[in-house]
């Protein structure tokens, strides 16, 4: 069996992000690119596979900040308004609500854990910026 | 350097192939600005590298150890390639953990269950070579003979650790692909798991993830550069010997890299190179492979003259064939046929395959050919299933948590209706599916075929297709079928766990299924030394190969769990070595 598509690994992301206290501002190359990198890169890697995107380290922010999802009428990212921003409904769930479709991610497998999705939508509401 | 002849090999088909980089190298000049541009080298090392998944990492680790200087090269931005989208799991004969448990896994046992699983058409257990051709049975020898020294040495280094693999949650050793085969003396121990939080530097991830993180991590430990959107285009020979690369960068310059003592490619297959698809892999609609998997090596190896090995050999997979219509790079393949009230039928409404035999089988039977209608009956399968199983086990690929999530869902009221509404889902994929199309008689074919399979199950015993007898599809339903914690149809309460009457008289759901892969697993031929060999049958000095970028050792057969990684990194082990000339 190659692929792995059940378990859990979740728990490896707070190792990644267990420095960002509630109050402290997000940074996106420290806080949310290691995110991008260990869960979501090595499907959306060239941007041809589902979901239009690259989300490997140099390409992400681009990828995503405002720019148009191809699943929903919302910006992926749209800085200030997470619930505006469809990458947040598509890591809590909610993406089916607000005229998207497909599957909660990441694919397959658990949803990222809520302190991580809290640091995403704490960064997208502090401006998402390029920091 | 002064009588060295390179060749500069240019190809337009290169190009056509998929490799569009190389497409500079086409214009590179006169011959005699090519000849003294030949003559330098931008960088060099003992050994390069090819890739960033488990052969070529493994190879790397291994060459870097060893006291070699490595330097390895990546067409992507990140490293990995599919085995980062893998569970990073390795099976290999013999390792320390059966070794300890007291358990046989003697060579002439695991070789016979290998070549018997692999080549049925040529198995003879009398013969020397187990009916095998020599370099067929010297592969599989070699895979045993170095699989578990591997494993060792990369723990010895530091560069990952690995443990017996149980089952994701289901804590059940993972039975073999052929677990049931006679030959199989060891039938659920083989595979192992990379340990999350290793020894250096897993970041916490244990799967392919992890083992990527920590190969990347030992290779910057030991000051072995890695560089990132460096895409190989062509070999550099000396006469016979590959003396080293060509190289796009992501600047655009082309470098000339030399490696004094090898050239170890790990490069992955070509699930996603279009032509290359059309011409090995009729109807494979999809993969699950790292969208970078372009079967680079393919044209780079035939321009240095490698003869070809298999080239039809895959990893497969069923896979959701709507999904694939839409985008044929996959996040994944229905691994497993979730649910116990459920049948796959083809176009004619019937039975064809037992529904939990595993992937890679499972697909090979959608590809049986029928003279007299001159067609693939099997091409795509249906799904079909009821209200308890879409209920039981949501969330078990392709079942959806959600039902909405599911645009693949087919549903009907009873199966006329079904069928009708798979008839306008094919409909809809004109054009890209050939002259597929149901039969007249699927309905009541179905029917009749759901009620056969309803007394199956009452008897718990499947007459036609064997379903549940064997461990495992028992022992996989644990895991890939597992029972939605908001369920609220009963336990299935019938003697065989993997079947339960389905129940016509509420909705009936389907799914298309296709053939698809993981990876693709054919390419240029390698020795038992992992040496490409040339059209003479003679292998490329300097030149290597291991993983899905090469005729893959075990050939058709997907031994067990990690059939894929662990052959990768035995034969990227043995690579390094002979290219050192140290013994393995």
């Amino acid at each position: 069996m190659k692929y792995r598509t059940l378990v859990g690994l979740a728990w490896g992301l707070s190792v990644l992000t267990s420095g960002v206290e509630a109050a402290e501002r997000v940074s996106f190359s420290r806080d949310i690119v290691p995110v991008l990198r260990s869960n979501c890169a090595t499907c959306h890697l060239t941007g041809e596979e589902p979901g239009g995107m690259k989300l490997y380290p140099s390409a992400a922010y681009k990828s995503i900040v405002k720019t148009q999802s191809q699943e929903s009428s919302l910006l992926r990212v749209t800085p200030g308004d997470p619930q505006a921003s469809y990458l947040m409904h598509k890591l809590e769930g909610t993406h089916l609500d607000v005229g998207g479709v497909g599957v909660q991610m990441p694919f397959g497998l658990p949803p990222l854990p809520p302190e991580i999705r809290e640091v995403v939508r704490r960064w997208i509401a502090q401006g998402a910026q390029d920091n | 350097m002064s009588k060295m002849k390179d060749e500069v090999l240019m190809s337009r088909r290169r190009v056509l192939l998929g490799a569009g980089a190389a497409a500079t190298l086409s214009v590179s000049g006169s011959a005699a600005a090519a000849s003294k541009k030949a003559q330098h080298w931008d960088k060099e090392a003992d050994i390069v590298c090819v890739g960033t998944g488990a052969a070529a990492g493994t190879a790397a680790v291994t060459a870097a150890a060893l006291g070699a200087s490595v330097i390895v090269l990546e067409k992507m931005p990140i490293p990995g390639g599919t085995t980062g989208k893998s569970g990073g799991i390795a099976w290999i004969p013999n390792h320390q953990f059966i070794r300890a448990a007291g358990i046989e896994d003697r060579r002439e046992d695991c070789l016979r269950y290998m070549a018997r699983f692999a080549y049925p058409q040529r198995y003879d257990a009398n013969s020397k070579t187990l009916g095998l051709p020599e370099d067929a049975y010297q592969l599989l020898a070699a895979f045993y003979d170095n699989g578990a020294k591997m494993v060792e040495w990369m723990e010895k280094l530091g560069a990952l650790r690995f443990g017996q693999f149980k089952m994701w949650h289901a804590d059940v050793f993972p039975p073999d692909y052929a677990d049931h085969l006679p030959e199989n003396k060891a039938k659920n121990v083989r595979a192992m798991e990379v340990a999350a939080g290793s020894y250096s530097g897993g970041g916490g991830f244990s799967g392919g993830k992890g083992m990527i993180n920590q190969l990347e991590h030992w290779l910057n430990e030991h000051k072995v550069p890695i560089l990132l959107e460096h895409r190989v285009v062509n070999i550099v020979k000396d006469g016979e010997r590959a003396v080293g690369v060509e190289v796009q960068a992501g600047d655009g310059k082309l470098l000339r890299i030399r490696a004094h003592k090898g050239v170890i490619f790990g490069t992955g297959g070509y699930s996603h190179n279009l032509e290359l698809i059309r011409l090995h892999q009729p109807g494979l609609y999809g993969s699950c492979a790292a969208a970078c998997s372009t079967g680079d090596f393919i044209p780079i190896a035939q321009q240095a003259g490698a003869k070809m090995g298999d080239l039809t050999t895959a990893w497969r997979t069923p896979i959701v064939l709507e999904q694939a219509i839409e985008n044929r790079a996959l996040p994944l393949g229905v691994y497993f046929t979730p649910g116990d009230s459920m049948i796959n039928v083809n176009k004619y409404g019937k039975r064809v395959v037992n529904e939990k035999r595993n992937y890679n089988d499972r697909s090979r039977a959608h590809f049986v050919f029928d003279p007299v209608n001159a067609e693939y009956p099997n091409m795509f399968m249906f799904m079909v299933f009821d209200e308890r199983t879409l209920n039981r086990y949501a969330g078990a690929y392709p079942l959806t948590a959600d039902k909405r999530e599911a645009k693949w869902l087919i549903e009907g009221r009873n199966t006329q209706e079904l069928a009708q509404n798979i008839a306008k889902r094919l409909d809809k994929m004109k054009g890209k599916i050939g002259c597929y199309a149901l039969a007249e008689d699927f309905a009541a074919n179905l029917d009749a075929t759901i009620a056969r399979f309803n007394e199956f199950a009452e008897a718990g015993r499947d007459d036609d297709f064997s379903r549940g007898l064997h461990d495992y599809d028992r022992a996989w339903m644990k895991l890939f079928s597992q029972v939605n914690k908001n369920a609220t149809f009963p336990e299935n309460d019938k003697p065989n766990s993997t079947m339960y009457p389905i129940d016509r008289s509420g909705t009936l759901y389907a799914i298309i299924l296709a053939p698809g892969s993981l990876e693709t697993s054919g390419g240029p031929a390698i020795n038992a030394n992992a040496q490409v060999i040339a059209a003479n049958g003679t292998p490329i000095a300097g030149l290597y190969g291991a993983g899905n970028c090469v005729a893959a050792a075990t050939g058709p057969a997907y031994m067990g769990a990690g059939g894929t990684i662990g052959p990768a990194m035995t034969f990227g082990y043995i690579a390094a070595h002979h290219a050192l000339g140290v013994k393995a």
